[in-house]
């Protein structure tokens, strides 16, 4: 292995799991544990699982009012940002000039701090968005990349009890714990009226976040804790910021409860592909608009109507009429995985070329993403993919291919 | 049994597969694509596929000579390059054209030497 490659907080932990360690975006990472990639998947959406994103960049912006940041934020993101609620994430992206995707990432409001927006970037891409930030970010805003926290996410359907289990005690005499518990699971399906701008969100069991896309700083293990709602799997789970040198403390004691057990990145990445969502440097580049990359979700109306953002011009007028291309996703007959940069074809047309493929667990077959001509992007279209010279049959298919389970 | 650098054994009977070394290395294995039998093919080139959920991977022919069976079990069963990659999820089934290029290979000991 390479000996400029970093080390996450949890590197000795993973060794000792027996994990298979590969390089990933400058750090030595584990891809895969002993129970291996389809068995660490498969568990993620039937119990929980842990997985190291420490790798990943955690920004804080300050200096000025939280409102203020987020306006200028607008200026390069597509998002309604100062709209977003305290307590709230919005997944958004960073935009060049012409349209492009700088990197995707998470914003959130914090609700416990009125001057500061929280960034969570993606780790290739880290330098790169520093040097975008000070350059387009009002001098009078501090950017501060904090080195010395881990993130580690909890995902799956047991995910909320697992977390749960590591609060601390509930007082006595403030009620039982069950009653607590049940308060907090009801809230989760109840009170769907919306959160007025600007005001908190209500929390739930003893300040854990209760809704998917938000956020709040919760005590686990007697250590100070920031948790999100949110995760990269489909699954509802939580992405815990956790001190460096806490992390490994966190971790194995979350690997202890029942059902909880370690996933690395390549299961993360089938349940990704599984779940629809983009990978940055495969799904998403500086030539790829959050139009043809089918995220049209995260452009705000307003921001459209304003049209004040990086590329406005080019998102605008895709949006109104067609873009060049749209990620799609094809469903692949056989069993052999379609990888990125096969090409895709309709007869003898070449209509546009894989950006993400796998094995789907879940479906026991082979799954893409693929920017296509939008004129062949209509779901359930026919198509053919050039696989080692050999065309296999896909069909256009919509995304997710598995349900979210989000807790909105 | 003898050994190729790039992880397929070959017995004495011809038979070629992955070692589990291989099998260890690729993880869940999903798809597995085998020549047509009668193909002459050169030591080193390329005549098989195996899939994982990670990544795809060439197998190749460790020594010179015609295939002369495939495994089509695997067809239906790739996974079983995981369980048995040694004995009976083997690939093909190659005539060797020249016993000294079987002789050139690996032994156990080097392999094992190799992979550490």
């Amino acid at each position: 292995m390479a000996d400029n490659l970093l080390k996450t907080p949890l590197y000795d932990a993973h060794v000792r799991l027996g994990a298979r360690i590969v390089p990933f975006a400058g750090y030595e990472m584990p891809v895969q544990f002993p129970a291996g990639i389809m068995e660490e998947h498969k568990h993620t959406r039937t119990a929980c699982s842990v997985f190291d994103v420490s790798h990943m960049g955690q920004v804080q912006l300050t200096g000025v009012p939280s409102l203020e940041i987020l306006k200028a934020l607008e200026s390069f993101t597509p998002s309604n940002l100062q709209e977003l609620p305290k307590g709230s994430i919005k997944y958004s992206v960073l935009l060049n000039a012409t349209g492009g995707v700088v990197d995707d990432l998470m914003i959130t409001n914090p609700i416990e701090s009125s001057d500061r927006v929280d960034l969570v970037i993606n780790a290739s891409r880290v330098a790169v968005d520093l040097e975008f930030l000070r350059a387009h970010l009002p001098a009078h805003i501090t950017i501060t990349h904090l080195q010395d926290r881990a993130l580690i996410a909890v995902q799956g359907p047991k995910a909320v009890a697992a977390v749960i289990s590591l609060l601390p005690s509930p007082l006595a005499g403030e009620g039982g714990a069950e009653r607590r518990m049940r308060g907090f699971l009801d809230s989760n399906v109840s009170d769907p009226s919306p959160v007025p701008s600007g005001h908190p969100l209500p929390q739930g069991e003893r300040g854990l976040p209760t809704k998917f896309m938000t956020a709040a700083p919760v005590i686990l293990l007697n250590i100070p804790c920031y948790i999100a709602r949110s995760g990269y799997t489909g699954e509802d789970g939580f992405e815990i910021s956790v001190p460096a040198d806490k992390a490994t403390a966190l971790y194995e004691s979350l690997l202890t409860i029942d059902g909880v057990k370690p996933a690395g990145l390549g299961a993360r990445d089938t349940l990704r592909l599984e779940a629809g969502l983009c990978l940055y440097g495969q799904d998403l580049d500086e030539s790829i608009s959050p139009v043809e990359a089918d995220i049209r979700f995260i452009i705000g109306k307003r921001r459209r109507i304003e049209g004040s953002f990086n590329g406005a011009v080019r998102i605008v007028q895709e949006w109104n009429e067609k873009p060049k291309r749209v990620r799609v996703g094809l469903l692949v007959e056989g069993r052999a995985p379609a990888r990125s940069h096969a090409l895709v074809f309709m007869g003898e047309h070449q209509v546009g070329e894989i950006s993400s493929g796998s094995f789907s667990p879940t479906l026991d077959a082979p799954i893409a993403f693929a920017y296509i001509s939008p004129e062949y992007a209509a779901i359930g279209t026919s198509l053919e993919i050039d696989l080692r010279g050999r065309r296999i049959a896909a069909t256009v298919t919509a995304l997710p291919f598995t349900p979210h389970h989000y807790v909105k | 049994m003898k050994y190729k650098d790039t992880h397929e054994y070959i017995k004495a009977d011809g038979t070629v597969g992955i070692t589990n070394h291989a099998q260890e290395l690729l993880g869940d294995i999903v798809f597995v694509e085998l020549p047509k039998i009668g193909r002459v093919v050169k030591a080193g080139e390329a005549v098989a596929v195996v899939e994982s959920v990670k990544a795809a991977s060439e197998v190749y022919a460790p020594v010179s000579g015609e295939i002369i069976a495939i495994n089509e079990a695997l067809n239906g069963a790739p996974e079983r390059v995981n369980q048995s990659p040694e004995s009976d999820a083997w690939f093909f089934k190659l005539k060797v054209a020249n016993d000294a290029e079987v002789s050139a290979l690996m032994d156990e000991a080097a392999y094992k030497a190799m992979i550490g």
